[in-house]
């Protein structure tokens, strides 16, 4: 539905819905309007927008009436310009200088005082409230601002749902502030700049001014697998200077949290490594690209075959990746090939694939938008995923969705939650198994779905059956009654369905497998698949995780999840120059550690991973690197890994390269090059490119038209012809679309929001798989290691750090290692809130500043495992495998705490703020 | 007048009438009847002392009514002595030291001829027996016919009711005076799974206090009104959104919904008919700008206390999104006797399309200063001269404010202008919600517009640019005007510019104290003696 209006005597058409204030925008006049973002509702404050409508009385602020047909609109009669520019002349005597009570560099206000003719306020200044610099990141500056409320809007609910800033005040009195009128840093601030990018003067704005922009390019955010649109400005000397959100992306709707924002500057840091570099005589030479490359080539020939292993990087792109598994099989002749969701997801994956026969999100982000209830165990979304967190407070405050959350921490999505499950560490089996069984026992099960889509229901009840409430509450902790009544929520929502949503608290236990089974039996028991607002989320860590997996970086599959067996070998050998392909799947990546040390593996290419950071147990995965014959490097920093390689090859960041990265949702996006290469930095699918053909020339193998490519697009066609996921999407709907969800088979198929809809890749029938309640975990609180070690992470930091490190803004924001500690336990182990102390594990130890904290229950503490300073969790954690998908067991290990003595921090001598 | 169906709902009420009235005339038969008139502002004229006083002196043959305050200011603290034969007499300004019970008794005469005479050139439909029924009882309320229309109400349908309340051409109340049927029926039509009904009882404005002597003195009239609206417009849920600082109002009204709701008139299957309606009380944010109906809205739900934009409008998207129905007390007073009469019963009252009548609260320099429900059309001079009695002392009246800070001020020159809804006079002057106040030539009629203005500064609520910039900047002007550092047309010009631009009622009216001060009183804001008389 449309309709069509007459603005200063043209017609115009515009949706139904429309503002009159739309109508003159898509109309091109100019019209001020200050208060109205174009991503939000109006807010009808700054009054700019004034305009005269035949048959309304006065002048309406156009943006709050509704465009109707045949409605007749003038912007520019004497008295509505007058009126605007009367509101225009009080909005600028708003500034307190009377220098600065004039037209001056005010953004939008400057450009609407300009068109009205505006230079001067006849009336003088008037007093404001001070600036608030206590965010290290931008400044909120009362002298600049004049109270248009967009950035309050942009900061609370109906838009990021955070809450920190608001109007204060009343009459001249109104300020921008927050609760109890803190200073910013002190509330709720994620500094995720949505108010900066929302500000129309320039009141709220970055600590120092960026220069001039010269160009915008539209790509995708680099951090984590939620997979935000981002705008990058540029100025003439190739820097980026801004990231900006993309209103038009539709799996983040405008929205940025603070890496994805602020967390940019990496990009041109000195440390990017510029040459490429070789050990020669125990220290790195840098040397031009002809000789690190033949060298590798030369190094490389020597392990063709089960001597050699490769890690994927889960933060380049898909292309990147699909060059890099075809370079391993097709030229070097092996399936050892891996990514980091063997860290992560694996166990979400391997139960997928055994139960559903997919390994990807069911669903999509407007799905957790549309149920009626949320389930969110073992995540803390606010931190990892934060615009994912974003939309699902959206079905919580605007829709009224039921929220449920299983965590033994209390995370910031708690003061949304209707339930919070705060379960024993390692319990989830039994807790899961339960809510299973109140839902059959108590009829709420979806026997339909049960009897006609599933298999395996006895069997898997043979198990769960054992699990009654009683019993769950004396393991887990949590009582009867929270988990029934979790139970009966999740199998009835209010309305819609159910959408279940799991991170790492789930998979890093060496029970991770069974616990995603338990997920997976209760989507199935309640039938909680397959439509519009159900569905389940494994949420994604790294931009390109599920891209990597999907483009065949995993040692048991081609790409495209097709496993590797008669029938993809005959296809892909077909495909590519009837090459013989190593026919058995090859080792995961913590199978290649330890055969590192029993000289299996010889020679590893590592690209854009550092598994000397993120392994667990890190002094012991230092030696088995230090065992291999030949290690090649390639990546953006010097980092852990890096150090020890023979070969360091410099990778080009997502800022300076094209591709598509895939996001949690399935959606495939564009990644366009900002910037040039740093130094002689160049694209990982070159590097590889130029390895393989000069591998395939040095030994004969004739396969260098297999590695012909000038661009990313025409690897991406390559791999839409392999790839029936993707087989309808091409890089010039990408351009003309945007994003597209694969399945999405042909090129008129529109993409696909949610899988399972009458089958599943295995099949008809999705089975149930039961487990039961194992071991807590394989180690256990003792005299001597007294309390549990939860591992995770902050807002602030990216994974192990090496790139947030190097984003100043973000290391402002959190500068040190933290320990989130109860305050119980201080008292216990005689440690102050604040006290620098050290944290030691069987397997080593690190330093960090106490966080006091009830988000930590009693002998429990939180360290996120970002590296600050040289310390870092995983020196701690245990590298005790889940038998199934070969996780390791980050989220709990056993350790004591010490103090230090004295004050080893970055802020020894500040104020702490808490970020933990 | 509703037309009874349901005989079984009938008989119900009957039966409650019939107990009401029996426990209310087991504790009156054949006693003398004191009834003292309690509201806040009596109170603050000592009506506490004297209904201490006369509490110690109830004897076997008298017996202590507490009312409201009958609205006869002037005349309190007063009390009203009915003797079992049914005769009466007027006490007024009474002490403690005159509140002798047996001298009150033996007078026989009417002792207060000037309430008397206040009281009977008005027309008291909304304010009617407000100060002769025991506030605090629900059973004197149900004798006197209490609750009729309520269980009319219940037997007829909401669209008759509707239809009804739209013939009877009844305005809001609130200042706005829009038509209260066409509301109920908006709410009605739009589709939602639930809608509320509201009683705007925040009158935050200074000179008005209509509504506080309402829900004193008759409770239960306004939560009889409520209970209509809300059986009409299909809401299960009132609010009683009632001023921070009316603790008095707050206590009858809570005080009256418990007794309705332990009697069965309020509450799930009212009265037999399967309808169920719960009432809640909320008490005001502080401040004028919460009158406004939906800032109202933000502050129930716990925001920031400004203005919503409309559309959508309240009876689309009201209380949490849903539609509701926001009316003034005063308003609701009106709907139990419009439903339980015939149309032109009450549009037979008032001028001709503007029906019933208006409750004026009438202070400042007259004799008798009040509460004055008259029909509307009566004219200010009526309403200060034959019923407030003139000038105080030996005064001029030398200007009228009417309709309270978002209104303005007339010169003597326009007494005989009728009150009716809307604009007065387009030089800024409206009837507002009723305030009418007296000023005579002691006071500066530019000191009364630069109060007016001020408190629309300190009222402002900071949201729109228009509003809370320019209502100071009035200030500023008004005083740089005086001082001939500005010109009047400079003041005008930015008078005008909020009004034009401002986003609520408050803002759009912010200017009207300056432009009719202009208007009417152009010396006083320039030439030679300024203000400075």
């Amino acid at each position: 539905m449309s309709v069509t209006l007459s603005v200063n005597g043209s017609q115009i058409t515009v949706s139904d819905g429309s503002s009159v204030l739309d109508a003159i925008n898509q109309s091109g006049t100019y019209i001020s309007q200050l208060c109205k973002d174009p991503d939000m509702k109006p807010i009808g404050a700054c009054r700019t927008c004034l305009v005269g409508i035949d048959g309304m009385r006065g002048f309406p602020a156009s943006c709050s009436v509704p465009a109707a047909e045949g409605m007749v609109v003038e912007t520019e009669t004497d008295r509505a310009r007058d009126l605007r520019r009367g509101v225009l002349e009080l909005t600028i005597s708003m500034f307190p200088d009377s220098d600065e009570n004039t037209n001056g560099n005010h953004k939008e206000l400057s450009i609407a005082a300009k068109h009205h003719g505006l230079d001067v306020s006849q009336w003088e200044g008037r007093p404001r409230q001070p600036v608030d610099v206590s965010n290290p990141v931008f400044d909120i500056a009362m002298d600049s601002c004049i109270m248009c409320g967009r950035c309050a809007q942009a900061c609370q609910d109906g838009h990021q749902f955070i809450g920190a800033i608001d109007i204060l005040g009343r009459g001249t009195e109104a300020r921008i502030g927050t609760f109890m009128d803190r200073p910013l840093i002190e509330s709720v601030c994620t500094t995720c700049g949505s108010c900066l990018a929302s500000c129309p003067t320039g009141a709220i704005r970055v600590k120092n001014d960026p220069p001039e922009t010269d160009r915008t390019v539209t790509t995708t955010c680099p951090y984590c697998g939620v997979g935000c649109g981002i705008q990058a400005k540029v100025d003439v000397n190739d820097n980026i200077i801004e990231i900006l959100d993309d209103p038009d992306n539709q799996s983040s709707l405008g929205m940025l949290c603070v890496k994805g924002r602020f967390g940019f500057s990496f990009v041109n840091h000195p440390d990017r490594i510029k040459k490429p570099l070789i050990r020669k005589e125990g220290e790195f030479v840098e040397v031009d690209w002809d000789e690190a490359l033949d060298y590798v080539v030369e190094r490389l020939a020597e392990y063709r075959g089960d001597s050699f292993g490769t890690l994927a990087s889960a933060k380049a792109t898909n292309e990147d990746g699909f060059i890099q598994q075809k370079f391993a099989r097709l030229v070097m002749g092996s399936n050892h090939i891996d990514h980091c969701t063997r860290l992560c997801h694996s166990p979400s994956v391997e139960a997928m694939l055994t139960s559903l026969g997919s390994g990807a999100t069911s669903n999509s982000y407007i799905d957790y938008e549309e149920a009626g209830c949320l389930v969110i165990i073992g995540s803390d979304a606010n931190s990892n995923h934060p615009v994912a967190a974003s939309r699902m407070r959206r079905a919580v405050v605007e829709r009224g969705a039921k929220l449920i959350i299983i965590n033994p921490r209390r995370i910031d999505m708690c003061d949304y939650a209707d339930l919070w499950l705060r379960p024993r560490p390692g319990t989830d089996v039994a807790l899961l198994n339960a809510m299973a069984k109140v839902i059959v026992d108590e009829g709420l099960a979806d026997s339909t779905f049960v009897s006609d889509r599933t298999e395996g229901y006895e069997e898997w009840w043979s198990t769960a059956q054992k699990y009654d409430l009683d019993y769950a509450e004396k393991i887990t902790g949590v009582t009867a009654d929270d988990i029934a009544e979790a139970a009966r929520i999740y199998a009835s929502p209010p309305f819609s369905g159910s959408c279940l949503i799991w991170g790492m608290g789930i998979t890093q236990h060496t029970m991770g497998t069974a616990n995603a089974h338990g997920l997976l039996n209760l989507a199935l028991v309640a039938g909680q698949l397959g439509r519009p607002g159900s569905g389940i989320s494994p949420l994604r860590g790294q931009n390109n995780v599920q891209g990597c997996g999907d483009s065949g970086c995993v040692p048991n599959s081609f790409p495209g999840y097709q496993p590797i067996g008669e029938e993809s070998l005959a296809k892909f050998q077909q495909a590519w120059s009837n090459q013989p392909l190593p026919p058995d799947p090859g080792l995961v990546i913590t199978e290649m550690v330890p055969a590192m040390d029993t000289g299996r593996i010889k020679a590893m290419y590592v690209t854009g991973e550092n598994p000397l950071l993120s392994e667990p147990d890190l002094n012991h995965a230092e030696e088995m690197f230090k065992k291999l014959d030949f290690l090649v490097v390639q990546d953006i920093f010097m980092h852990e890994t890096a150090r020890i390689a023979d070969v360091v090859l410099p990778a080009t960041s997502f800022a300076e390269k094209d591709g598509t990265f895939t996001n949690s949702e399935r959606r495939v996006q564009r990644v366009r090059k900002a910037v040039e290469p740093v130094g002689e930095s160049k694209a990982d699918w070159e590097i590889i490119r130029d390895v393989a053909l000069r591998m395939s020339s040095r030994l004969g193998l004739e396969l260098e038209h297999e590695f012909d490519y000038s661009h990313p697009s025409e690897i991406f066609d390559e791999m839409a012809t392999l790839m029936p996921i993707i087989a309808g999407i091409s890089y010039d709907r990408l351009e003309d679309e945007g994003g597209i969800q694969w399945p999405c088979p042909t090129p008129d198929h529109p993409g696909t929001r949610f899988l399972y809809e009458s089958d599943f890749p295995r099949g008809p029938r999705a089975k149930f798989v039961g487990f039961d309640q194992g071991p807590v975990a394989a180690e256990t609180p003792s005299a001597r290691f007294p309390l549990i070690l939860n591992t995770g992470r902050v807002l602030y930091h990216w994974h192990g750090g090496t790139i947030t490190r190097r984003a100043d803004n973000l290391l402002a924001r959190s500068p040190e290692l933290t320990v989130g500690m109860n305050p119980a336990d201080g008292e216990k182990y005689g440690i102050a809130d604040g006290e620098w102390i050290r944290v030691r594990s069987r397997r080593g130890d690190l330093e960090a500043r106490t966080v006091y904290t009830e988000r930590q229950r009693i002998g429990e503490i939180f360290v996120p495992f970002v590296k600050l300073q040289e310390h870092a969790a995983n020196f701690l954690t245990n590298s005790a495998l889940d038998p199934n998908s070969r996780i390791p067991e980050y989220k709990v290990c056993a350790v004591r705490v010490d103090s230090v003595g004295e004050d080893r921090g970055v802020t020894a001598n500040r104020r702490p703020v808490a970020t933990g | 007048m509703l037309h009874v169906v349901n005989g079984s709902i009938q008989s119900r009420m009957n039966a409650l009438v019939q107990s009401a009235t029996e426990r209310f005339e087991s504790r009156v038969a054949g006693k003398t009847r004191v009834v003292a008139h309690v509201g806040h502002c009596s109170l603050s004229a000592g009506a506490d002392e004297i209904v201490r006083a006369l509490r110690q002196q109830v004897d076997d043959d008298s017996t202590l009514i507490m009312a409201g305050c009958d609205g006869v200011c002037f005349a309190a603290p007063s009390v009203e002595v009915i003797k079992p034969d049914g005769s009466h007499t007027y006490h007024q300004n009474l002490t403690p030291e005159t509140a002798d019970l047996s001298s009150l008794t033996s007078f026989t005469a009417n002792a207060g001829p000037e309430a008397a005479s206040f009281l009977s050139s008005q027309v008291r439909v909304a304010l009617s027996d407000c100060g002769s029924l025991e506030a605090e009882s629900i059973d004197h309320y149900l004798a006197n016919g209490g609750y009729s229309a309520w269980s009319e109400a219940l037997q007829s349908t909401p669209e008759s009711i509707i239809d009804h309340l739209k013939d009877s051409r009844l305005r809001g109340r609130g200042g706005a005076y829009f038509p209260a049927g066409i509301k109920w029926e908006a709410a009605r039509n739009t589709r939602a799974e639930t809608r509320y009904v509201v009683v705007n009882c925040e009158e935050g404005e200074p000179g008005l206090f209509k509504d506080r002597h309402l829900m004193e003195g008759v409770p239960h009239r306004i939560v009889e009104g409520a209970l209509i609206a809300a059986y009409a417009i299909d809401s299960h849920q009132i609010i009683f959104y009632i001023n921070a600082e009316a603790n008095l109002s707050s206590q009858r009204i809570t005080m009256a919904v418990e007794q309705a709701t332990e009697l069965g008139l309020i509450g799930g299957d009212v009265l037999g008919s399967g309808f169920d309606v719960q009432v809640e009380i909320r008490r005001g944010a502080g401040g004028y700008v919460c009158g406004d109906e939906t800032t109202l809205l933000n502050t129930v739900e716990g925001y920031r206390r400004e203005p919503r934009l409309r559309p959508p409008f309240p009876t689309e998207a009201g209380l949490w999104g849903q539609p509701t129905v926001i009316n003034n007390a005063e308003t609701l007073a009106n709907v139990p006797y419009i439903m339980s009469h015939e149309t032109d019963e009450f549009t037979s009252i008032g001028d001709g399309d503007d029906a019933g009548t208006k409750i004026i609260s009438l202070s400042g320099s007259v004799k008798r200063p009040g509460l004055v429900e008259v029909p509307i059309g009566t004219t200010l001079r009526q309403v200060i001269y034959d019923i407030g009695g003139g000038i105080r002392g030996d005064r001029e009246l030398t200007a009228i404010g009417v309709g309270g800070p978002s209104s303005g001020v007339f010169p003597p020159d326009m007494l005989d202008t009728p009150i009716k809804p809307g604009f007065l006079h387009d030089a800024g002057v409206m009837l507002g919600a009723g305030g009418v106040i007296a000023i005579d030539d002691s006071m500066d009629v530019f000191e009364v517009v630069r109060n007016l203005a001020q408190y629309n500064a300190d009222e402002s609520c900071g949201k729109c640019t228009p509003c809370r910039e320019g209502t100071p900047r009035m200030v500023e002007l008004l005083d740089e005007v005086v001082n001939r550092q500005a010109s009047t047309d400079q003041l005008e010009n930015l008078a005008r510019l909020v009004n034009e631009t401002s986003l609520c009622g408050l803002g759009q009216a912010a200017g009207n104290p300056i432009l009719s001060g202009l208007h009417f009183f152009p010396d006083r804001f320039a030439g030679d003696q300024g203000a400075g008389k």
